[in-house]
Parts: C-alpha cells; structure tokens; sequence
C-alpha cells in the first residue's frame, strides 16, 4: 500500500470509530461492543502509524499531499497532510499511546454507564489529535486545536452529575479559549501577511518574508494559544483541576498528547521562531517560570493525580524553556518519552487509586496492603517515576540529558541552572509520592480478581518503552537531533553533575518518606517560612484570575447590562414607539373617505405642476 | 357677417355644454343630472364640429348621448332605490371642492394661455372618413382589437357583477 | 376666436373642471359617474382641439377619441353594475358611508 493510504488509515480509524458508535452503536446493551470497536480500530491505527514509521523514517523527503480549500484572489487554504519526520515521529507516539489508553479504559470504565459516551468522546479526540499532528495548513491545524479544546471539555465533565467536574471543564475551556484567541490572531495576521499559511511555506520561507519585528508579534500571540494549551503559566491553573475527569483521559489528553499541542506547535514552526531573538527569550523565560512554579507546587501535594499534573506542567513548561533556548531537538524528544512514561503514571494512578477504595490520596494509598498480584504495578511505578527523575538508563534521562547537554553547548549557564533546579524538585517530588505509594500497609486492597491481561499489556508497554524503547531507536534518534554518539569530558561532566542532582533529590526523599519510621507529609518544605503558604494559595495564580474576572469581567459586564438596559434598551424602545405613534397618526389619514383621497392627489399633484412651472 | 354667425353657433354650443355640465353636478335630482350629462354631451358633439372631427361627433350622438346616457338614465328609472335619498350636502365640502376645482381651473388656464401653441396652417392633412377608417384598420389594428375585448369582457363583467344570485355576494363585515 | 386654439382649451379645462368637483363633492355613487364622464369629455375636446391645431395626421386624434368613446361605454357597464352590487350590500351608494377599509 502507499504510504498516504497508510497515513490515511491511520488518521481516520478513530474517527470512523467515532462514526459508528455515535450513529450506529446506540443502545445501552452496545456499549461494550462500542468500547471495543473503539479499541480495535485504534489498535488498527496504531498499528498501521507503526508500520508508516518503519517504512518512512529514514526518507528525508516529506509526505504531502493536499487540496485547496478556501481561494480568494490573494491567498488559499489547504486541507491535507504534511507528514515529515517530526510529525511521523508524533503521529506514532499519539497513535500508540491513545490505543494504549483505550485498552486499559475497557478495564477502568467497564462498570461505568457512559462507557458508550466515553469511548465515542475518545475516538473523537485522537482523530482531532492525529489530524492536528499532520495538518498541512496552520488553519487547519487551528480547527483541530479547537477540537482538541471541545474534547478535553468534554472528557473533563464527563461525570457531569458532580459540580467539581463540571466547574472544572469551564475553566479549562475557558482558560484555554483564551489562550486559542491568540492564536488565532496569529493565524490572521499570518494570513493577511504571507497570503498562505501552509506549513512547509511557514518553516522555509517566513522568516525571510516577515521582518523580525513581525515575528516576534506573532510568535508572541501564537505562543498564547500554547500557552493556554500547555498549560504555561499564567494560564496553568486549569490542567491540575482537569484531573476531575477519568484517569485515563488525564493519561492520555492532560499529559501525553493534547497538553503536548502547545509544544508540538512550537516544535512545528520552530523555524519561524527561531528568527525572533526576543521571541525566544520570552518563550524562555515562561518555560522556565512555569517549570519551577509548577514543580513547587507538587513538593507538598497529597492528591495523587494532582502530583502527576503538576509534574506535568513542569515537564511541559521544561520542553518549552529548552525550545526557547533553542534546543528544540531536545525538548521534541522530551515530549515523546515523556508522552510514554507520564501516561503510564497516569495508568498507574488509576490503578492505586482503585486499589485504595477510589481515594487520590497518597496517604491512603500507603496504608493499602500490596499483594503479590500488585508487584508488577508497583515496579512500573518506580521505573515512571524514576524516568521522570530522570536517572539512567530510563528515556526519561536520554531526554533531559540532550537538553542539558544542548543547553550547556548553548552556553545557556543560567538557564541550565534553573533546569538543574527543576530537575532536583522533579526527583524529590516524584521519589516522594513513590515512596510514600509503595509503602505497604494494613488496609486490605480493592482489588476482587486478577487484572486482565489486556489492562497488564498497555501498562507493561508502556513501561517497555520507558525502560528499553528508546534505546532501540537510539541510532536513528542520535542522527535525527544531533545527539553526540561519543561522550566527551563536557557530556561526562554535564552526566556527573545531573545525575548527583537527582540522586541527592532521591535521597533526600528517602530520608523524609522512604525509611520505615518516617511520618512527614512536608518535608523539607514545612521548615522554609512562607513557602507552604504560597503553595496552598497557589501562588494567588487562581486568586490573580478571580480579581481579573471580578474587577474586569464582571465590571464590564455589569457596564455592559446598565447600558444595555438604560440606553440601548430605551433607544430600541422609543424606536419601536415612535413607529407605533407615526402609524396611529398615518393610520388616521386612511379614512375610508374616497373624495379626500381624491383631494389630496389632485392637491398634490396640482403643487407638482406648479413646481415644474415656477420652480425653474 | 358668416364669421358673426359661427362664433354665435360656438358660443352657443360653449353656453349648452357647460351649463349642461354645471346642471350635471349641481342640480340634486339624480335623474336631473342624467338628462343634464346627454345635454352636455349633445354640447361637445357640436364643438367636435367646431373641431373638424364630423365622423367623431356623429358618434358622440350616437354611442355617448344615444346609448352611454341612456343607459344611466335606465339604470336609475329601472332601480327606483337608487334616485332616492338627496342626502344634505354638507358645506365645508362643497367649499374645498370648490376652490380646489377652481385653482386647477387656474392653473390649467394660466398654462393654456402662456404656452406658446405653434398652430399649423389650415387645411393641412387629411381628416376624411375614409382616411380615419384606413388608420385604424392598419396602424391601430391591434388596438382596435384589443378595444373589442375589452368590451366584450365588461359587458359579460357586469352581467356577472350584478346578477341577483347571491353565492358571491361580499358579506357586510360588522362596522367598527 | 375659432380658428384659435385657446378658447377650446379653456372649455376643456373648465368641463374638466367642472367635472372634478362633481367627483369631490358628490355623494351619490351616480353622480361620480356623471362627473367622470365629463372629465372625459373634457378629455376629448382635448385631444380633438391638438389633433385639429397641432398634428399633421389628423385621424389620430380622432381614433384616440374614438377609443375613449368604447372605453367609457365599457366603464359605465361596468360602473352602473357595481354601484347596484354596492347598493345591494350597503343599502346606500353614498360614498361616505363606505369606508369600511377606514385605519
């Protein structure tokens, strides 16, 4: 088969999934049918982006193919693909892992009633994700971003019974609606500019058709569709409540692939970035500001899912600063490993989270007793949670240490500190809560029966991926983002000087919550004043909104209302009655009386004369 | 003394014609103002005379004092109902009537005098018969044609109209 | 004074005149009709006087007139029949007592 048919399978299987259970799978006693329709054609996808990845990735030449959507005299939309080697790699990540999650949802929704509704929101989301990835034009891409948004609204409210998810699933939408608006201004002003906004144009040629100070305004506007999709500070507040929705929607959507968006388009148009020197240092400075904020957060969390979104945000927030210094090779393959390994943490969660009676407590968790049924859980746990510290020889630690090391070429010392920082609060943060899940207690576990072995084989992927799978793919992977396949003194040193980052987070982690007769929930944190308080608040993120809506929003609103009702309204009015008064009064002259009608013509007319005499 | 003569004749049919008019609408008898309107039209044939349109004239007598009067003159002997009840005139109209008609009697005079008519000679052109009947049958053939539809179409229009059978008869809606 | 076109004017536009104000100040559905038949005659004399003074082909003129002999015959067909159709239904045919259409 040709690769575009291939490509073309593998985008459209979820949505013909979606298409079936939306229109064809609608009774109650389908449902399980609808899950595993779902389920076989994502696998189809996955299996067949797999197969496009084989056969595709040493080809330098790009995939396009497209057609003409919109014309106008001066400029064309397309709609179609572009399918280089940085979408195929996303194309496959994005297509595994959401066929990853699908399969254990079976095992995680199975007793849910809108497991129909679920598994149809699900598929609708990784067609509007994968079409996103490969989109050929930046505006269709900005329809699929909108997508992406209405799916994640949904999925987050999807017990829309209770109010936590429902107030959840407006703010996200809201939050990140806001941040869509920026970029589509940047669409717009691309567009009035360039005629076209075709990627392949984009990354070639923009940069020499737009004058830096036009690059810098529109990265900046187009960085705050990012910014709200990935959740970047100031608009990050909305990704930790997201965890209101199913845990494996928070696996796949708010960690490994719709957050990851945001970045992706970064990774995308790097090229247009990269002319905007000032750009950069803003998309820097954010990147690095919502990594440290965001990795504080979780020092003190107790909430399981909240910890894994937090990180979240940190890790996103790390790709974004390596981007902004430049290093987009190594905050693109941070996205992918840290796509597998966050939504097998995220799997995991929903795992111990069904072990301890449905809590997202850590605490509780640790006073669950873990048979021998949960060793391999446990164990996937440790290798997530230790790639995310990155420590070798997990993906996790090949990523970080190519933006390291990139940072260090870069001689970005500064920000190389700030990530070392980041790094050392990702370690403790992450040890911590597996130290304190692993913990065995003597609350008797959930669990009925044995997991089944579909739910074992997503998880274990998964965990496969993290241990082994980018190793396999190493040498294809080191010539793709320029990693150095021999280490020099300067890789060694950058190695030493991570790698005992993360080993002192670790142990200072164990001493606080890994030891036997340990019984601190804080930490260290509880003996630094203020930074406790600061963490409870937030750090007033949410407060600063509030004030923003209450003084701005909702003043403007009530303007907007007074206005409406004392000046609009009574304009709109007096409009309507003066047409009343003026037909009462025309109304009176249609007396019924013919002879008047007659006066009047022949009056009139007679004055028209004399105006065709005199009036010359 | 000829000229005497015809400009007495003119001014006699000028007296008959719109004294028949003013007694056509001024009188109060409906019957009255019937006779008065073929008194007037007899008046216009002679001014058609005057005009040089004889055929035309002699058709004046014929369809309009001969047959269009009568039939109104019939129309009221036949219906008694509808000469009766001379309603009071009511002043205020009559007066804005009045000095309407009169200012575009002023009006139409002003501009019949101070137009400059450019007249042809005498004698010019052909107003026989023969000629007149040649003209309608060729150039307004279509015209001609059309004039006997319309005929056709309001006589067998009236008889419609006015048939007593009641089955399209327009209901009174109540008066508000 | 007739061999010139003014007086036969002035007749005209007094007939006319005359027959304007039977139609404003009339009551009686029959009187409009009245009235309206000598506007048309003013009408008439109107076209025969330019037909006479102003036009080399003196036939139309008199055709025009003519054609508007049929047309009133037809109208006042038409007319008489409605006035009894009103009266049927109105029981009067003064016009100021029908103004039913009234805003």
């Amino acid at each position: 088969m040709s690769h575009l048919a291939l490509l073309n399978i593998s985008v459209f299987s979820n949505f013909v999934a979606f298409l079936l259970i939306t229109f064809f799978l609608k009774k109650k006693e389908q449902r399980f049918l609808a899950a595993k329709v779902a389920i076989t054609l994502s696998g189809l996808g996955a299996l067949v982006s797999c197969v496009l990845l084989f056969q595709r990735f040493h080809l330098d030449i790009a995939l396009t193919a497209s057609v003409t959507w919109l014309k106008w005299n001066t400029g064309e939309l397309l709609i179609g693909y572009y399918l280089d080697k940085v979408s195929l790699m996303m194309l496959t990540t994005v297509c595994v892992i959401s066929f990853m999650v699908q399969m254990y949802s079976f095992w995680y929704m199975k007793d849910d009633a809108g497991i129909r509704r679920y598994y149809g929101t699900i598929t609708f989301f990784s067609w509007a994700m994968i079409f996103f990835v490969v989109s050929i034009d930046l505006f269709g891409s900005y329809i699929f971003w909108e997508l992406l948004g209405l799916a994640s609204y949904l999925l987050i409210g999807f017990w829309h019974e209770k109010p936590e998810p429902r107030r959840a699933a407006i703010k996200a939408f809201i939050m990140t609606r806001f941040g869509d608006l920026g970029l589509l201004a940047a669409v717009i002003l691309l567009l009035v500019k360039l005629k076209t906004v075709a990627i392949p144009v984009l990354i070639t040629a923009a940069g020499t058709l737009l004058s830096p100070q036009e690059v810098f305004w529109i990265v900046v506007l187009l960085f705050l569709g990012v910014m709200g999709k990935s959740a970047q500070f100031p608009l990050h507040s909305w990704l930790p409540d997201a965890m209101e929705g199913p845990t494996p929607v928070s696996a796949l959507i708010h960690s490994a692939t719709m957050v990851a968006a945001g970045v992706y388009l970064l990774v995308r148009l790097f090229p247009l970035i990269a002319f905007s020197e000032s750009a950069m240092t803003y998309i820097l400075c954010i990147g690095a500001l919502t990594s440290l904020i965001a990795a504080v957060m979780a020092l003190t969390e107790k909430d399981m899912k909240r910890i894994l979104a937090y990180s979240t945000v940190s890790q996103l927030g790390f790709m974004v600063m390596a981007i902004g210094a430049g290093a987009w090779q190594g905050g693109f393959f941070h996205l992918l490993t840290h796509a597998f390994f966050k939504s097998m943490l995220f799997l995991l969660a929903g795992y111990f989270i069904h072990m301890a009676h449905h809590s997202n407590d850590i605490f509780s968790m640790a006073k669950v007793s873990y048979g021998t049924k949960s060793k391999l859980m446990v164990a996937l746990l440790w290798v997530g949670s230790l790639a995310l510290c990155g420590l070798f020889p997990l993906s996790g630690f090949l990523s970080k240490e190519t933006i390291f090391g990139s940072l260090m070429e870069g001689h970005h010392y500064g920000v190389y500190g700030v990530a070392l920082l980041i790094s050392f609060l990702t370690a403790y943060y992450t040890t911590r809560m597996a130290f304190i899940v692993s913990r065995n207690g003597e609350v008797v576990d959930a669990q009925e029966n044995s997991l089944p072995l579909y739910m074992k084989i997503s998880v274990s992927f998964l965990g496969l991926m993290t241990l082994i799978g980018f190793w396999i793919f190493l040498p294809a992977l080191t010539e793709f983002f320029h990693l150095h396949s021999e280490w020099h003194a300067e890789q060694w040193v950058n190695f030493f000087i991570t790698t005992i980052g993360v080993v002192l987070a670790i142990g200072v982690s164990y001493f606080y919550f890994g030891r036997k007769q340990a019984t601190s929930e804080k930490g260290w944190v509880s003996f630094i004043p203020g930074l406790s308080g600061l963490i409870e608040n937030k750090f007033f993120v949410d407060h600063f909104w509030k004030w923003v809506v209450d003084k701005g929003v909702y003043r403007f609103s009530r303007m907007s209302f007074w206005t409406d009702v004392h000046i609009i309204n009574v304009i709109v009015d007096q409009v309507g009655l003066t047409a009343i008064r003026c037909g009462k009064k025309a109304a009176a002259l249609q007396m019924g009386q013919v002879q008047q009608y007659i006066i009047t013509a022949v009056v009139v007319s007679l004055f028209v004369v004399i105006y065709l005499i005199f009036g010359k | 003394m000829l000229s005497l003569i015809t400009d007495l004749t003119f001014l006699f049919f000028v007296v008959v014609t719109l004294g028949g008019a003013v007694m056509a609408v001024g009188l109060k008898n409906i019957f009255h103002n019937a006779l008065s309107l073929a008194l007037t039209l007899f008046g216009t044939a002679g001014i058609f005379i005057f005009l040089r349109s004889e055929f035309v004239a002699l058709i004046q007598i014929l369809i309009y004092a001969g047959a269009i009067s009568i039939a109104i003159i019939f129309a009221i002997m036949l219906s008694p109902s509808l000469s009766l009840k001379p309603s009071k005139r009511s002043v205020t109209k009559i007066l804005i009537s009045l000095s309407v008609s009169l200012l575009v009697f002023v009006a139409l005079s002003y501009i019949f005098i101070h137009t400059p008519w450019v007249v042809l000679p005498e004698m010019v052109g052909d107003n026989s018969v023969k000629h007149i009947g040649e003209v309608i049958i060729q150039r307004y053939a279509f015209a001609f044609e059309l004039i006997s539809v319309v005929l056709l179409v309001s006589i067998l229009g009236s008889l419609v109209i006015a048939q007593k059978d009641k089955k399209t008869t327009i209901q009174d809606s109540p008066n508000d | 004074m007739i061999n010139d076109i003014t007086p036969y004017l002035i007749l005209s536009a007094a007939l006319f005149c005359i027959g304007l104000y039977g139609l404003l100040a009339r009551r009686s559905l029959i009187g409009i009709l009245i009235a309206t038949e000598l506007i048309l005659n003013a009408a008439n004399i109107n076209f025969l006087t330019f037909s006479r003074f102003m036009d080399v082909d003196k036939a139309v003129g008199q055709i025009f007139t003519l054609f508007v002999i049929a047309l009133a015959a037809a109208e006042v067909a038409v007319g008489l029949s409605i006035v009894l159709v009103v009266y049927r239904n109105f029981n009067t045919i003064n016009v100021e007592k029908m103004d039913h259409l009234k805003g």
